[in-house]
């Protein structure tokens, strides 16, 4: 027999009992659809913690501690071990971990502290000063407000960018309380832009300068003068934030000033530190690097070839995959809820496909006496199984998007959020589409395989008794 | 379709085992007479049949339905099988079409064994040589008239386009050219059986079983449909053979094989008193039928 005419044979038969195929049809649609939408909720739960995550950090992105060493947990002992690590964070370091497959860019990451003096009346107490790369500032993602971010020109010198949160702490000199904490949400409007001409910036050391007569029998204290080139966009995570991005060469010369004056005021003897490296003489200069990675998918590979190297890492990508670990049981149980759904259907269409070989004993014993082979019945009737399932299959992924749109809208008109995740700005559910393709594939496996028994039935039937039958 | 069920329980009643050798003996010389007339030089045999039985197992019972049964069916011939309800011909005709498989003894169709061979191989068997005629029709009640007719043509692989010309002059050969978009429920009883001809015929089988072909219908449909089988395996050169209880029919035949209690108790060469496609005597007999 012709495989045209096999299908068309099995589509007739499909078409004929138009009721029972379409009830066998709608449990496939039900099975399929329930593996779609559990699947779909699993996934948008993946997401919605990338996008939960990806929304205050970036995950490209990898923190390399310079601890000098790290605990790591003894299997032996039961116990966690300190490990000596001779890996320092210096500018040798950097040149290697940038050499390191799918790194983009590196830049150290070094922490300062100082006030800031506004118009030489305002005052931000509770800041920090972050040394960084100025020229990779653009390619760590940071996301300018006004004003733009350090580059290259700003290699070396003061020029700063402050964080969104930092216009909110300033207050005056003698006459306001230093303010130490407060909530700053994306609604709250700048008290003014930092940014431009109209003000001067100074930083400095002293920590009550302004605030209490200073003693005009000491030394002076020293007021470095910064610029502020740029403020950055309101980020939720940084709310508290108070910082001050300043090129790390530019960091190191105002710590150098700081320190000087210091010890002059003090009336104590100092030597600078030294902040070189050389190949002989490796020591910790930056207190962390940060790095970016090409992808995403690259974190985890790149985060090993560092640890292998011997620093301490932190990733939010690690943290992701932790977090996604964590749920992976209940999105066990929730494809677990779809597949039983799907072996009802299955056994549905199994069920429909032996009656339908009940009510056409007949007509299988009158083709299998009329010549047809065995082979040709059993494709039959496999075909007639698979249109059930492949209708089914196309049916259900339809059906599911249509299902997928109610979900994420009524978790999101009820303010619902699951595991942290926020209905309204993530969709609960979501449908990738590599999703539509295995689900019909899927089901039209399931179709076939639940068809083989009654299949292999069907052939087996006598073809005598079968004429017989009336 | 008589199986012989019936028949064979009381079988089991009645037969002494004097009873099987008088019908052994019988058997025996039924077969010399039927050397006689196999004369026929230049024929060459279709189905060759040797020492055949089948014994059926119901519940504990052994019911024997054919008893060393030995016959030769020759190219172009056509043969009936005639025997009343029970007498064993439905199942001596199962057991030719490889519908069934003998207990004892052998059927040799074209030099191959037919019971010796697996389902698959029959399948393909049949599709080549055998057409089949039956009483109650068995055409596929969802499908018309010209698809019935073609599914062999089907399974043989042939395109649709050509199976439906080939089913279409069959159907018009048969006298159902206005009647190839019916289906089974809307046609007659005697409109059935000549779909069902049409389709035995289509794909020129080189034997043809027909089994109490005429069984469900009134005389004069009997006549045509008789007619029409006889005369399409005459033009053909194909080998007919008919089980029916129906002296009439058997009529037609070139020869005939009277099988009682599962043996052939008498054969008979039919040719010289043969009644011809479209003679008066088939008129005759309808026009007796029909004065009743």
């Amino acid at each position: 027999m012709r495989k045209t005419d096999i299908v068309r044979f099995a589509l007739s038969n499909f078409l004929r009992r138009k009721a029972r195929s379409m009830l066998t049809v709608l449990g496939v649609v039900i099975g399929t659809a329930a593996v779609v939408i559990m699947l779909s909720i699993g996934i948008g739960m993946n997401k919605g913690f990338e996008d939960q995550i990806s929304s205050y950090s970036n995950l490209k992105q990898i923190t390399i501690y310079s601890y000098g060493g790290s605990y790591q947990y003894d299997e032996d002992s039961g116990t966690y071990v300190y490990t000596e690590s001779d890996a320092v964070l210096d500018n040798i370091a950097i040149d290697e971990i940038s050499e390191i497959d799918h790194v983009q860019v590196v830049s150290p990451y070094y922490y300062y502290w100082g006030y800031l003096i506004m118009d030489n009346t305002e005052k931000c107490s509770s800041m920090s000063i972050i040394g960084i790369d100025a020229a990779s500032m653009a390619d760590m993602g940071y996301e300018i407000l006004y004003g733009r971010l350090l580059d290259e020109s700003d290699v070396g010198t003061t020029n700063f960018v402050m964080t969104y949160a930092m216009p909110f702490y300033f207050y005056t000199m003698r006459e306001e309380d230093e303010i130490w904490w407060k909530t700053i949400t994306e609604d709250d409007e700048l008290p003014f832009n930092p940014v431009g001409s109209n003000h001067t910036y100074q930083f400095t050391w002293y920590w009550s300068y302004g605030e209490s007569a200073v003693d005009t029998s000491k030394p002076k204290i020293d007021l470095v003068d910064g610029n502020c080139v740029g403020i950055l966009a309101y980020n939720e995570s940084g709310n508290y934030e108070t910082y001050a991005y300043m090129d790390v060469n530019g960091v190191f010369s105002l710590a150098l000033e700081f320190e000087e004056n210091q010890a002059k005021y003090y009336g104590y003897e100092y030597t600078p530190t030294d902040i070189e490296s050389t190949e002989d003489n490796r020591q910790n200069i930056y207190d962390q690097a940060i790095v970016l990675v090409e992808d995403s998918k690259y974190v985890q590979g790149v985060e090993a070839k560092l640890n292998e190297m011997g620093y301490e890492t932190y990733s939010s990508m690690e943290y992701l995959t932790q977090l996604q670990d964590q749920t992976k049981f209940l999105r066990a149980i929730l494809g677990a809820i779809g597949v039983v759904a799907f072996i009802v259907a299955a056994i549905s269409i199994a069920n429909t496909m032996v009656m339908s070989i009940y009510e056409r004993t007949r007509e299988i014993g009158i083709m299998k006496v009329l010549g047809c082979k065995l082979s040709d019945i059993r494709s039959m009737f496999l075909i007639e199984a698979g249109i059930i399932g492949a209708v089914g299959g196309v049916l259900g992924v339809i059906f599911s998007y249509g299902a997928s749109a109610a979900v994420n809208y009524l978790a999101s008109a009820g303010g619902m959020s699951m595991l942290g995740i926020d209905a309204s700005t993530s969709a609960l559910s979501v449908i990738p589409p590599w999703l539509d393709g295995v689900a019909v594939l899927l089901a039209i496996a399931v179709g076939t395989i639940s068809g083989l028994y009654p299949a292999i039935r069907a052939t087996r039937l006598s073809a005598l008794e079968a004429i017989k039958n009336e | 379709m008589d199986d012989g069920l019936n028949f064979n329980l009381r079988e089991v009643s009645t037969n002494t085992p004097d009873k099987i050798a008088e019908l052994a003996v019988r058997q025996t010389q039924a077969k010399d007479t039927a050397e006689i007339p196999a004369e026929n030089e230049s024929k060459k045999p279709a189905i060759i049949i040797q020492d055949l039985s089948k014994v059926f197992v119901i519940g504990k019972e052994k019911v024997r339905a054919l008893y060393n049964v030995n016959l030769t069916i020759y190219e172009d011939e056509i043969v009936c099988l005639l025997g009343t309800s029970g007498s064993g011909k439905s199942t001596l005709l199962n057991l030719m079409a490889g519908l069934e498989k003998p207990t004892k003894g052998s059927v040799t169709i074209f030099g191959e064994r037919v019971d010796k061979m697996s389902e698959r191989k029959l399948a393909v068997f049949r599709q080549k040589n055998m057409g089949f005629v039956f009483q109650s029709y068995n055409l596929l009640p969802t499908q018309n008239a010209i698809d019935n007719v073609s599914m062999p043509l089907a399974f043989a692989g042939v395109k649709r386009k050509d199976r439906t010309k080939r089913a279409k002059e069959m159907l018009r050969l048969v006298g159902l050219g206005k009647r190839m978009k019916h289906k089974p429920t809307q046609m007659s009883g005697g409109q059935q059986q000549r779909v069902g001809i049409a389709r035995a015929f289509v794909a020129k089988p080189k034997i043809v079983f027909a089994d109490e072909p005429t069984g469900n219908l009134d005389t004069r449909t009997t006549i045509e449909v008789m007619e029409m089988m006889v005369s399409m395996s005459r033009e053909n050169h194909q080998t007919l053979v008919i089980v029916t209880h129906d002296v009439e029919i058997a009529a037609y035949a070139d020869k005939i094989y009277h099988i009682t209690d599962g043996v052939i108790s008498d054969v008979e060469d039919n040719r010289s008193k043969q009644i011809a496609v479209g003679s008066t005597e088939a008129s005759e007999i309808i026009k007796a039928a029909e004065s009743v």
